[in-house]
């Protein structure tokens, strides 16, 4: 089965800037990708070359097997969420949905039975008739995503499409999608800055900055294996960065350590320099620890309580300020300010990676 | 065939300076055709490039400007019309700021009264000379009221007088000023206004030292407005006006279709143009400067 | 300063009403029994019968209405492709093309018409319909863009890539999606061309030859003769009507479209 979508060294530039750089990656059929990225990575870039609205400056772009780069958009069967929704304020929401199919010169019966199911799946039956104006952000979201499902593309681009919506509405949005994705059984190729809605929604995630793609796989080996410190640091609400170096395999050293810490190590990562990754989670925190590859003396700096976990910054080593994430369960991890701790971490908790 | 269109179409679906050449050329071919290419052809009859018999020769030529500049009452014309220029927009700024600041900064429904404002303006200038005639003339509104209060005894001869003119073009041309204050006016700050109270200024000082200031760029947009159409008006002397108010704008309709003679008509027109592109390069400057300055 | 709003507001409102005067007496004494300017003997609608008898001002009209028609549309099928190139694409042309529209509106209408006229007479073309309509079409066209440009400004192209990526292509995309929703701004844009070519007067006499009347010219040249008149009155009142009409039309498409 071919892929549903496949660049192979598509570059894009828009004067002096690059804003896709020798891009190559493969999308799988029914796959959730997501491009994840800051603002001015590249990856609505790449979105609007898959849907014919940029043209590449070299590269190939297929879509089931097949080279499209030639391809006028309105040929290529993709659908696309735009940010903005661009939704045809001159139509109802019927018409709207409608559009695709009317295109494809859809007899009328088919198009209203289509249409209506498509209505029923997103929970927006009865409201046909209403002008686009009329309606909610999330309503008018939805209507958006019927209106580029509905002809049946062969992969649906969304392009930060919940980001003009209430947080609690977005967080909701986030699992719909991904549920409609699933039981529409299409391929959907998302992007986004936010590095949560690529987590919880994605099969595998392309990270980009600068106009290239940084690190490609699935939401858990990116988290727990970041290929550099940019990555580490954008993934996840929160991660310790400390800089140092490996001189020996097993024992990473930096100037704010006392004592060098013990880790794994990829070989040739020795003696150059690299970044200790350690996310906040897998610290423990207690008055006396034992049985840990890494254990240190610690000072409670700060804590702020955030409702399911405790966030303390601890000082400790040569003026080393580190994060930690302790689950709320009672009196027994709470810490006050200026407590003495012991901080640790197994070898496993941890990665070397280099700087970006 | 059909293969040239398609390449053709294919392409300029790629080159997005195609399409847009192409989406311009229709209005930029006509604009200079109809629009440029006449303005060409003035400025090279005014240089005597061309034969009685409308053929284009060579022979560049000072004389028709020189003749303007003989004629006899051109400069005292040219000077009128500046005059009347000037009267207007200075009455048009006397009567109009006022206004313009009620409905920016004290009235209630601006919209409306806004929109009560602009509805004599859906009435064509030449509409609005004529209904103004018929109240100035001796036959008029104007004479009855003041003969019938007995204020007179008998009918004033408004019409054909300068006080005629500058009547009429003020009210042509008020609207053309007060819009551009009000613009002006609208977008001030209030706390602006609340700013300099609680720093001791009164409603006379707030007005001079901070309104009034602030609100010159409107007075300069509605002056240039106002003066710009009026020197250059024609229907207003020609119809409320006489012989001895006659302005720039009529000489040039005498020269033109009356004697007929293309040539001392360009010449006066372009020297016409110049000076109004000289009044807008200067305020052009003007506007350049009051950025820099905010 | 309570004293001083009042008197603002009095001064505002005195000028309103000298502001409309001229034009209800106008109106007012068109409807008059008599030829008296001054007393209102009694309503009478005598003028505008004779008006309607006149075959001059029959041809007139009919000429105004055609020359208006032709000039609105060329003007904003012109202006239509000028102000989507303009707002779409952002090129570095873009100054020389802002003198292009906005010196025709600067410039006194006189020494523009006068131009015509001598461009007119060297290529040797015939005055009358077409001789006016090219006119009028200059300052159509230019008015047109720069209503159409406010319109289009606020106009997001991510519509007109939705409608390609649902499979229309560039000619579908226009019609079904681009020309609805300008719709409002292109009647705005036509509603002030037409009215503007209806009522010009100068551009029109320079540019008509002989034999050619529309309705300003024949309201010019009856003033310039018989001065002011109920019957003239008449003719005024109604070629106002029609300007009327077409501006309140336009005032309410633009209130409408606000509120989509």
């Amino acid at each position: 089965m071919p892929d549903a979508v496949e660049l192979i060294h598509v570059t894009k530039r828009f004067g002096e800037v690059i804003a896709n750089d020798d891009i190559s990656f493969t999308v799988r059929k029914n796959e959730f990708f997501s491009l994840l990225g800051p603002s001015g990575c590249g990856k609505t870039t790449t979105l609007r070359c898959i849907a014919g609205l940029q043209e590449p400056d070299s590269g190939i772009i297929k879509l089931s097997g097949k080279d499209v780069t030639d391809v006028p958009t309105h040929k290529r069967n993709v659908g696309l969420v735009f940010q903005d929704l661009a939704l045809f304020s001159h139509m109802n929401v019927f018409d709207n949905i409608a559009f695709g199919l009317k295109m494809k010169k859809v007899p009328k019966k088919e198009i209203e039975k289509r249409v209506k199911e498509m209505l029923k799946l997103v929970g927006l039956e009865g409201l046909e008739k209403r002008r686009i104006h009329q309606l909610s952000g999330g309503q008018q979201q939805r209507v958006a995503l019927c209106r580029s499902l509905v002809p049946e593309p062969d992969v649906l681009l969304l392009d930060e499409p919940l980001g003009a919506l209430d947080l609690k509405i977005r967080r909701r949005m986030t699992v719909e999608l991904r549920r409609i994705q699933k039981e529409v059984g299409k391929t959907f190729i998302y992007v986004t800055h936010d590095q949560t809605e690529a987590i919880v929604m994605s099969d595998r995630i392309a990270v980009m900055q600068g106009g290239k793609i940084k690190q490609i796989g699935e939401s858990r080996e990116i988290y727990s294996h970041p290929k550099n410190s940019f990555i580490a640091s954008f993934i996840g609400e929160a991660v310790n960065i400390i800089k140092g170096v490996c001189e020996e395999p097993g024992a990473f050293v930096g100037k704010k350590l006392e004592k060098p810490v013990k880790v794994e190590v990829r070989e040739d990562l020795l003696n150059t320099p690299v970044v200790l990754s350690l996310r906040p989670e897998r610290i423990r925190v207690a008055r006396k620890l034992r049985n840990l590859d890494n254990i240190l003396d610690a000072r409670i700096n700060s804590a702020l309580f955030k409702g399911m976990y405790h966030e303390y910054e601890v000082e400790t080593g040569r003026d080393l300020m580190i994060k930690v994430f302790v689950p709320y369960v009672g009196p027994a991890t709470t810490f006050q300010i200026h407590d003495n701790v012991q901080i640790g971490w197994n070898k496993e908790d941890t990665v070397i990676i280099p700087t970006s | 065939m059909a293969e040239f269109a398609r390449k053709f179409i294919t392409t300029v679906r790629q080159k997005k300076r195609l399409q847009y050449i192409l989406l311009l050329l229709p209005a930029m071919l006509y604009l200079t055709i109809f629009f440029v290419a006449p303005f060409v052809l003035t400025t090279l009859y005014s240089f005597n490039m061309f034969t009685k018999a409308r053929q284009f020769t060579f022979t560049p030529s000072f004389r028709w400007y020189l003749h303007a500049f003989q004629m006899e009452g051109l400069l005292t014309i040219f000077l009128r019309s500046i005059g009347y220029g000037l009267a207007t927009t200075l009455l048009c700024v006397v009567l109009g700021y006022p206004i313009a600041y009620y409905i920016a900064v004290k009235s209630k429904y601006r919209d409306v009264v806004l929109l009560l404002f602009m509805v004599p303006l859906w009435v064509s200038f030449l509409l609005r000379t004529y209904a103004l005639m018929g109240i100035l003339s001796s036959s008029g509104l104007l004479n009855g009221i003041l003969l019938g209060l007995r204020i007179i005894k008998e009918p004033l001869e408004i019409l054909r007088t300068p006080t005629a003119v500058l009547i009429t073009m003020a009210y042509n041309y008020l609207l053309f000023m007060v819009l551009p204050l009000y613009a002006n006016l609208e977008k001030l700050d209030v706390s602006l206004l609340e700013a300099a109270s609680t720093l001791g200024a009164g409603k006379i000082s707030t007005f001079f030292r901070v309104i009034l200031p602030l609100s010159i760029p409107g007075i300069v947009a509605g002056s240039l407005l106002v003066f710009i159409p009026a020197t250059g008006e024609f229907i207003i002397p020609d119809l409320v006006g006489g012989p001895d108010t006659y302005m720039l704008g009529n000489v040039i309709w005498l020269v033109f279709l009356y004697t007929r003679n293309w040539f001392l008509g360009s010449a006066i027109s372009l020297l016409f143009i110049l000076f109004i592109l000289a009044i807008i390069m200067v305020y052009l400057k003007y506007a350049g400067i009051k950025e820099v300055a905010f | 300063m309570k004293i001083f709003d009042r008197i603002l507001k009095s001064f505002t409102f005195f000028i309103l009403i000298l502001m409309y005067l001229p034009i209800v007496i106008m109106i007012f004494f068109s409807f008059n029994s008599t030829k008296s300017l001054v007393r209102f003997t009694g309503f009478s609608f005598r003028w505008y019968s004779e008006l309607f008898q006149d075959k001059i001002v029959w041809g007139a009209l009919y000429n105004s209405i055609t020359v208006a028609v032709a000039v609105t549309v060329i003007s904003v099928v012109l202006a239509l492709l000028m102000a989507n190139a303009m707002v779409r694409y952002e090129y570095k042309g873009g100054s020389l093309i802002d003198a292009f529209i906005y010196i025709p509106i600067v410039i006194p209408e006189i020494t523009e018409s006068l131009a015509l006229l001598i461009f007119l007479g060297v290529i040797g073309f015939p005055k009358g319909f077409w001789s006016v309509v090219l006119g009028h079409a200059t300052f159509g066209a230019t008015f047109a863009v720069v209503v159409l440009r406010a319109r289009i400004a606020g106009f997001r192209k991510s519509v007109e890539e939705a409608a390609r990526t649902l499979g229309a292509d560039e000619i579908q995309t226009f019609f079904r999606i681009t020309l609805p929703i300008l719709m409002p701004g292109i009647i705005a844009a036509a509603l002030l061309v037409f009215t503007l070519s209806f009522d010009d007067f100068i551009k029109t006499s320079f540019t008509r030859g002989v034999g050619f009347q529309t309705l300003p010219l024949v309201i010019y040249s009856s003033a310039k003769r018989g001065g002011v008149s109920p019957g003239l009155n008449a003719l005024s009142t109604f070629s106002f009507g029609v300007s009327l009409l077409f501006s309140a039309v336009r005032l309410f498409t633009l209130r409408r479209a606000r509120y989509e």
